[in-house]
């Protein structure tokens, strides 16, 4: 009886140890693996949606490339990648001259402070011309309105100190900056 | 020590038939449990191999759209740089200034006869300072009553719920100005009206910073004096605007 005895003990003992041991691997093992994997599955799935999502956007622009390379094209000329410094003197020059105004001084340089990381790079310019005051203030529209941004900071008019000096010329000065956009960003 | 079992033999059989049973019938539940586990551990396995498959398959699903949407890389760079360009050009524009406007609403500000400005120094700080010569004291006067009631006329629509507190709060206008410009003498008279104007007010401050008088013309009878004069003045962000 005491040897039967103990064969049933060590099978119990088995079998509570293979109890225990797939218990274990099933709950702390298996089972969290499972769930882990189907997390995984829902951001694959909402990955794969997304880029699904930017592929018929990108083909929706694609139908639009035209437009997008002219609109391109427009935000260029407003902002350019580089200083364009030669256009600048045009722009101001060839408005001058259709105006019929005399440009007194134009002065054109970047300044000191801004830095290699600024993401919009200004170029300064100074400028002095004259004329009559409606003319002026066509000059000054026509600058604002061209297509390369041109913000002016301050503007002065002078003219003559005598009151009934109706017919001599004012003197529009101002302060302005131009900017661009540098390569990097393309 | 000597132990004696006093059960007869047939009760004793039946104690270990009894034992018997219950052995078997513990084994099979435990025996089952361990089956039941195992069938169970299986179909869990199998569930995780299968969730990884299904995320194989959706990696290679994303790989696939990657790779189409690598083909339109022109098409992503030029609205990207177009985007970026967007951005900035809308910053800038939110700040620009028209000083075109700016000197035509100043012209018409100004009185016109007998007065000449000399300088005229304004920036985007809102300041401006003026120089100039007026032919008489009362010339002078009135331009300065003229630039304190400088301003462009909006048309407003009164709504059931608006006040006079409403209105002024968001269109920067003083409740008396209000009444002045629509001629009315107090709220209710306001309110009445259906459409209001609101007075956009170009200047907040007008000083007269220096004043002197000048000799024109000397003569035994008539002493004509002119004025000169400078101002400084705090505009509106409305004019550059």
């Amino acid at each position: 009886m005491k040897i039967k005895g103990g064969k049933i003990t060590i099978i119990m003992i088995l079998f509570l140890c293979a109890l225990i041991g797939l218990g274990y691997y099933l709950n702390i093992i298996l089972i969290p693996e499972l769930k882990n994997n189907q997390l995984r599955i829902e951001e694959k799935k909402t990955m794969l949606a997304a880029k699904q999502q930017e592929l018929r956007e990108v083909q929706e622009l694609n139908t639009r490339f035209d437009e997008i390379k002219t609109e391109v094209d427009i935000a260029l000329a407003a902002l350019p990648s580089e200083e364009q410094i030669t256009d600048i003197l045009y722009q101001f020059s060839s408005i001058a001259d259709e105006l019929g105004l005399n440009t007194n001084n134009l002065s054109i340089n970047e300044p000191a402070s801004s830095s290699p990381k600024d993401k919009i790079k200004q170029v300064g310019i100074t400028l002095s011309i004259n004329g009559e005051y409606a003319d002026l203030i066509t000059y000054l529209s026509a600058i604002e309105k061209s297509l390369r941004l041109i913000n002016i900071a301050n503007v002065s008019v002078s003219g003559s100190s005598s009151l009934d000096d109706t017919d001599s010329l004012l003197t529009l000065s101002f302060q302005a900056s131009a900017y661009y956009t540098p390569t990097s960003n393309k | 020590m000597i132990h004696i079992n006093l059960l007869p033999g047939a009760a004793k059989r039946k104690i270990r038939q009894e034992l018997i049973k219950l052995l078997s019938a513990a084994f099979t539940i435990f025996g089952f449990t361990v089956a039941g586990l195992a069938v169970i551990i299986s179909l869990v396995y199998s569930q995780k191999l299968s969730t990884a498959s299904q995320i194989r398959k959706l990696d290679e699903q994303i790989a696939g759209e990657e790779g189409k949407i690598a083909a339109y890389q022109e098409v992503i760079n030029e609205t990207s740089l177009l985007r970026d360009k967007l951005v900035v050009i809308n910053d800038i524009l939110s700040k620009y200034n028209h000083w075109a406007n700016f000197l035509s609403m100043l012209a018409e500000a100004t009185p016109a006869e007998g007065i000449k400005f000399i300088t005229i120094s304004a920036s985007d700080t809102l300041t401006m300072n003026i120089s100039g010569i007026a032919d008489s004291a009362e010339k002078l006067a009135a331009l300065l009553q003229s630039f304190e009631l400088a301003h462009r006329e909006v048309l407003y629509e009164i709504q059931p719920q608006d006040t006079v507190a409403k209105i002024t709060k968001l269109n920067t206008v003083t409740a008396d100005q209000l009444y002045y410009f629509n001629n009315v003498a107090n709220e209710k008279d306001l309110l009445a009206l259906r459409t209001i104007i609101i007075p956009k007010i170009y200047f907040d401050a007008v000083d007269l910073t220096s004043v002197n008088l000048e000799n024109d013309a000397v003569s035994d009878k008539e002493v004509e004096k002119n004025v000169i004069f400078s101002l400084s003045i705090a505009f509106r962000e409305d004019m550059l605007r």
